[in-house]
């Protein structure tokens, strides 16, 4: 009875550890097993894994630090600079591009069950919110002259002048588009195919077909 | 001598013709623009527009910044709206919300307008405009949304446009709306990577959390949305100076202090 009891038990532990963590519980060491379990617990704010093989680097834009981390290995985010990240990884810490990360794993997020382990990152709700909900709106009733009295708030070309200098904003020179650079890939080499030319395919248009897509 | 008597009758034509023209291109310009007021009335009467100007001010200087460099011919108004809820609504013709909820969110004032940008994007792309569009063509058997000058016409498009805002846009739009948007706020000269740091603290939202349940039913996940702005070249665009972050962070904290 007591022997069933504690490999129920043991048996609970480990999928609770596999899935908080989604690490393989083969890898810890028994005897580190408690203190790793407690260890992940403690740092995780939000969990990510790798979409591929990876090297971690010293600081953002820095040098690549010894071996790679392996693809689909999780990975914890400390902070982040810009488009780095700060990540901890496979007992290490560095830097990785952000878009070496997958970030529709994280167990947090609209999917997430909430098990009140996933560290300070959560936001616990609050049961006296004043929502504004689908049902809201499609009971509401419409207050045209709320809209009419948001004319007032438009600035001034002089005040939105004196905005920017105070907040050192200043229009970029250079032509600016973000383009997908997945679709754009795939449309590529399908168009290529279709049309049976080796030619390449001017960015520009390539991306007006893919933005509207919709 | 003929000619001499038709010339004030061909002046008259003339000007009769292009009052005609007038008219119309401003009934179309109108049109998005009537559609999005009844839009904006419908969030509006359930969620009003925060009693502070100061703070309607700041929102629509953020605002006007960014639009600015798109030239376009809308008329943009930008509102905070009192609701606990962490959600932003762009209706036709430029009228865009955003809830104190998600303000509160944020922490400096290029994630604010990485906010505002997105939904400036939804309008400049028509996103919510062009589903009216389709309704009233899918409806026009039943003559409800055509005659849009009556009473109930009025009625009948505040109702589909409660349901549009109720149901949300398709995937591809707001994915859309994520990259025009970081393009928008780079080209405005804010720092592109304050997008990512938006989706990061809607990443912290729960599922079950009353707060974000409309922004989860309507939007694909936070997490895909920085999948999706990861996998473009967002990491390649033009950085403004640290300076200019910080101080513009600082004066968004004084602005979270005006309500």
């Amino acid at each position: 009875m007591n022997i069933s009891c504690q490999r129920l038990a043991s048996l609970v532990v480990r999928a609770l550890f596999m899935t908080v963590t989604k690490f393989p519980i083969e890898v810890i060491p028994r005897r580190l097993f408690l203190l790793s379990f407690l260890l992940v617990i403690s740092i995780n704010g939000h969990s990510q894994t790798l979409k591929e093989e990876s090297k971690l680097f010293d600081k953002p834009n820095g040098t690549a630090l010894g071996a790679s981390v392996p693809g689909k290995a999780p990975v914890k985010i400390l902070e982040r600079q810009g488009f780095w990240i700060r990540v901890e990884a496979g007992g290490r810490a560095g830097w990785l591009k952000a878009s070496s990360l997958n970030f529709s794993s994280n167990p947090s997020g609209p999917t997430a069950i909430d098990t009140g382990r996933l560290g300070t990152g959560n936001i616990v709700s609050t049961s006296a919110a004043r929502g504004l909900s689908a049902k809201d709106i499609l009971a509401g009733v419409p207050k045209v002259q709320e809209v009419h009295k948001m004319q007032k708030y438009v600035p001034t070309e002089a005040e939105l002048k004196l905005f920017s200098s105070q907040g050192n904003i200043v229009a970029s020179k250079q032509a600016i588009e973000v383009k997908s650079l997945v679709s754009l890939t795939s449309q590529s080499v399908s168009q290529q195919k279709a049309s049976g030319a080796a030619g390449t395919q001017s960015p520009k248009s390539v991306t007006k077909k893919a933005t509207d897509d919709w | 001598m003929i000619g001499k008597n038709l010339r004030p009758l061909a002046i008259f034509l003339l000007g009769l013709l292009l009052a005609l023209m007038g008219s119309f291109s401003q009934a179309n310009q109108s049109d998005e623009e009537r559609v999005g007021e009844i839009a904006a009335a419908r969030i509006l009467g359930v969620a009003p527009l925060v009693d502070v100007i100061a703070a309607q001010k700041y929102i629509n200087l953020v605002g006007n910044t960014i639009v600015k460099a798109t030239e376009s011919s809308y008329k943009w108004r930008f509102g905070l709206i009192q609701t606990d809820s962490v959600n932003a609504f762009a209706t036709p013709g430029g009228f865009i919300l955003v809830t104190v909820g998600l303000v509160k969110q944020l922490e400096t004032e290029d994630e604010l307008a990485f906010v505002l940008a997105h939904e400036a994007a939804h309008v400049l792309r028509k996103h919510h405009y062009r589903v009216v569009l389709r309704q009233r063509l899918a409806e026009t058997a039943a003559a409800n949304l055509q005659a849009a000058s009556d009473d109930s016409a009025s009625a009948a498009l505040s109702q589909a446009s409660a349901q549009i805002y109720a149901r949300g846009l398709d995937k591809g739009s707001e994915f859309e709306a994520d990259r025009l948007g970081v393009e928008l706020m780079t080209r405005a000269g804010y720092d592109p990577a304050a997008s990512i740091g938006v989706l990061e603290r809607l990443q912290k939202f729960t599922g079950d959390d009353p707060r974000a349940e409309l922004l989860f039913s309507t939007h694909p996940s936070p997490g895909e949305r920085l999948d999706a702005l990861l996998q473009t070249n967002i990491d390649s665009l033009p950085m403004p100076s640290g300076d200019g972050i910080n101080l513009r962070a600082a004066r968004y904290k004084k602005f979270l202090n005006l309500f």
